[in-house]
């Protein structure tokens, strides 16, 4: 990380790096018109598959707790099992379910309810919010269900006793105890989308290129730049940082 | 009924296959404190969460003020509940914690500070306002549980067991805390516990439960006194049950005989010549007799077989020529040179007895 860093303010010329003090990188990452687009669609992206991924993760976590009680433990582990299966052959089921002829499309159209396929389902900016979503989704549950553990069925009733509706008790008793887990879930979400350049590939489309990407082509191959990619990481991450904190700061004001 | 505070009407509770109350009616009174005495698993608690809206009935009514809730969700109802546990939101402070359902109410901040402190001095907790319930001990713990509870001025205060995780001492001196509060308050408490002193200890009434139905309710006296059951008088207080059949009824004396011994006693409505059925006799009403003759209809013969001491009396049982044992509890001279072994007389006031019905266990 720290040599990344260093390696940020260097120069490269041809495939050979020099050693230098130079703010040209940056400059680069933060005035090419290429990279600020890219940039404001990864933070885009990232937050609202964050903005997904959480309340479903939530709303799990606590049908697990609550609703299952003890089978809850029982989908836990389904759900790590789940992570098992491996990043890639996930993307490529969401490509199956997505697809032109995927199993979402012909579904509808069995139903009647769409005639032609939905053409944005896949290699869409769409198409790589869900998938992310998919692929983040038991990321989330885990903090945010161990979080829940730590509630007891007492404390709920005792707010509802004293006069909680649902949206009050969730708000005042829940979310306030499990905040720790919730902003865990939300930074895996919201940074692992941010951080993404595989899954644009495969489900993307020409227009949902993320700055993953290209920070990964900064490391690889003919045209590579090495110090610049670092320098476009180095905002990525300065920047991703900015909302998680200011996210969390808005969570911890809407829950007191 | 213009003054019933709470009235349970007819209400059964099954989950699934098994049933958990069969039939309850029960009134409460305005101002009264009532018990809902029983072993685990009797159905108190079920009942009282019944009346908080936690647990709907499967059939019968439960009105609070008149007003029908039955069907109402516990943050609509009237009555708030003191958890076993405390159940304290860890996330606030005390005060948080006892202004929560002010906060909901949308009193005034003044309002609330004033209620709040107020409840803190009825409490005794007065500088603890911003302690977080990690810092409490389990006592100052239940405390806040009960301010944040009454805060909201119930027209019914309930509690579950509120003392259980307690020990005796701080036990003890909270029952009678508890008692100045709620008579100082004029509030309406019931309260569900399986110690039958802190019943006794507190309440105008008690109801006791057994799997799932209300066996006697009656106030503390009635209770101890004149239970209506094998059942009651066994679980409340220590009792001597000396069983037999029904000989004869005349001029509202019933005579048993217990091992080849006749016994009278005050007959009551639903007795028949034939039947079985048992005396009870408190320990505190038995005297130990070395005297030659049994006083007619009030005595049983038996042989000492333990001497115990219980610091304010000494507890003497003797063996009937049955088996059971007779326990009677005697001042230090009434029990001066008995001895293991000894033939006695076990004797008792005429009054003393009371007949039970059934044989059951």
């Amino acid at each position: 990380m720290l040599s990344l860093f260093v390696l940020s303010f260097w120069r490269a010329k041809g495939f050979e790096l020099i050693p230098d003090f130079t703010l040209a990188n940056y400059e680069k990452a933060v005035v090419s018109k290429l990279y600020r687009t890219l940039l404001v669609r990864t933070v885009l992206v990232g937050f609202v598959t964050a903005a997904i991924v959480v309340p479903i993760a939530f709303a799990l976590s606590y049908a697990m707790r609550f609703v299952f009680e003890r089978r809850g433990q029982l989908i836990l582990q389904l759900v790590l099992l789940s992570l098992f299966s491996g990043y890639l052959v996930r993307i490529y089921a969401w490509r199956t379910i997505l697809g032109k002829q995927g199993l979402l499309n012909s579904t509808l159209q069995w139903l009647g309810l769409i005639n032609e396929p939905l053409e944005f389902l896949i290699y869409s900016n769409i198409a790589v919010v869900i998938t992310l979503s998919g692929l983040l989704l038991p990321l989330a549950v885990l903090p945010i269900y161990s979080a829940l553990l730590n509630v007891s069925r007492d404390q709920m009733e005792a707010a509802r006793d004293l006069g909680a509706g649902r949206v009050h008790l969730i708000r005042t008793i829940l979310l306030p105890l499990a905040m720790p887990g919730v902003r865990t879930a939300f930074a895996f979400a919201f940074l692992l989308a941010a951080g993404d350049f595989v899954t644009p590939t495969l489900v993307g489309g020409t227009q949902s290129l993320l700055i993953g990407n290209i920070i990964a082509d900064q490391f690889r191959g003919i045209g590579s730049n090495w110090p610049l990619g670092a320098a476009l990481a180095f905002v990525t991450i300065a920047i991703v940082l900015v909302i998680y904190l200011a996210v969390v700061q808005i969570l911890a004001r809407v829950t007191r | 009924m213009t003054n019933a505070a709470v009235e349970i009407m007819g209400v059964r509770k099954s989950f699934g296959s098994m049933t958990a109350l069969e039939d309850v009616d029960l009134t409460v009174a305005d101002n009264e404190f009532v018990s809902l005495l029983g072993a685990s698993g009797c159905g108190k608690s079920t009942l009282l969460r019944i009346v908080a809206g936690f647990e709907y009935p499967t059939s019968g009514k439960v009105r609070v003020y008149g007003e029908d809730v039955t069907t109402r969700p516990p943050e609509r109802r009237p009555t708030n509940l003191v958890f076993q546990r405390g159940a304290l939101f860890p996330h606030m402070n005390v005060y948080d914690n006892i202004a929560y359902s002010l906060k909901l109410k949308k009193w005034s901040k003044k309002r609330i500070d004033d209620k709040v402190e107020e409840m803190l001095a009825l409490v005794r907790l007065e500088h603890l306002g911003g302690r977080g319930p990690t810092e409490l001990s389990g006592g100052q713990a239940q405390r806040v549980a009960l301010a944040r509870a009454l805060a909201g001025e119930p027209k019914v205060l309930l509690l579950d067991e509120p003392m259980s995780a307690l020990d005796l001492k701080l036990r003890q001196q909270m029952q009678l805390e508890l008692r100045a509060i709620q008579r100082r308050l004029e509030a309406t408490f019931v309260f569900v516990t399986h110690d039958q002193t802190e019943a006794l200890v507190m309440s105008d009434r008690i109801a006791i439960m057994n799997r799932g139905r209300i066996v006697q309710v009656g106030t503390p006296q009635d209770i101890y006194r004149r239970p209506a059951n094998v059942f009651v008088s066994d679980f409340i207080g220590q009792t001597n049950l000396l069983r037999g059949t029904v000989q004869s009824i005349q001029g509202g004396v019933a005579t048993l005989d217990v091992v080849g011994t006749r016994l009278t006693v005050a007959t009551v409505t639903g007795v028949s010549v034939g039947a079985r059925a048992a005396l009870s006799i408190r320990p505190e009403a038995v005297r130990v007799s070395r005297q030659e003759s049994l006083p007619e209809g009030r005595g049983v013969e038996g042989r000492i077989s333990e001497i115990i001491y219980l610091g304010s009396s000494i507890r003497v049982g003797a063996v009937l020529a049955d088996g059971t044992t007779v326990w009677a509890d005697l001042r230090d001279e009434e029990a001066e040179g008995l001895a293991v072994g000894d033939l006695v007389k076990l004797v008792w006031a005429p009054a003393a007895p009371t007949l039970l019905l059934g044989d059951n266990e």
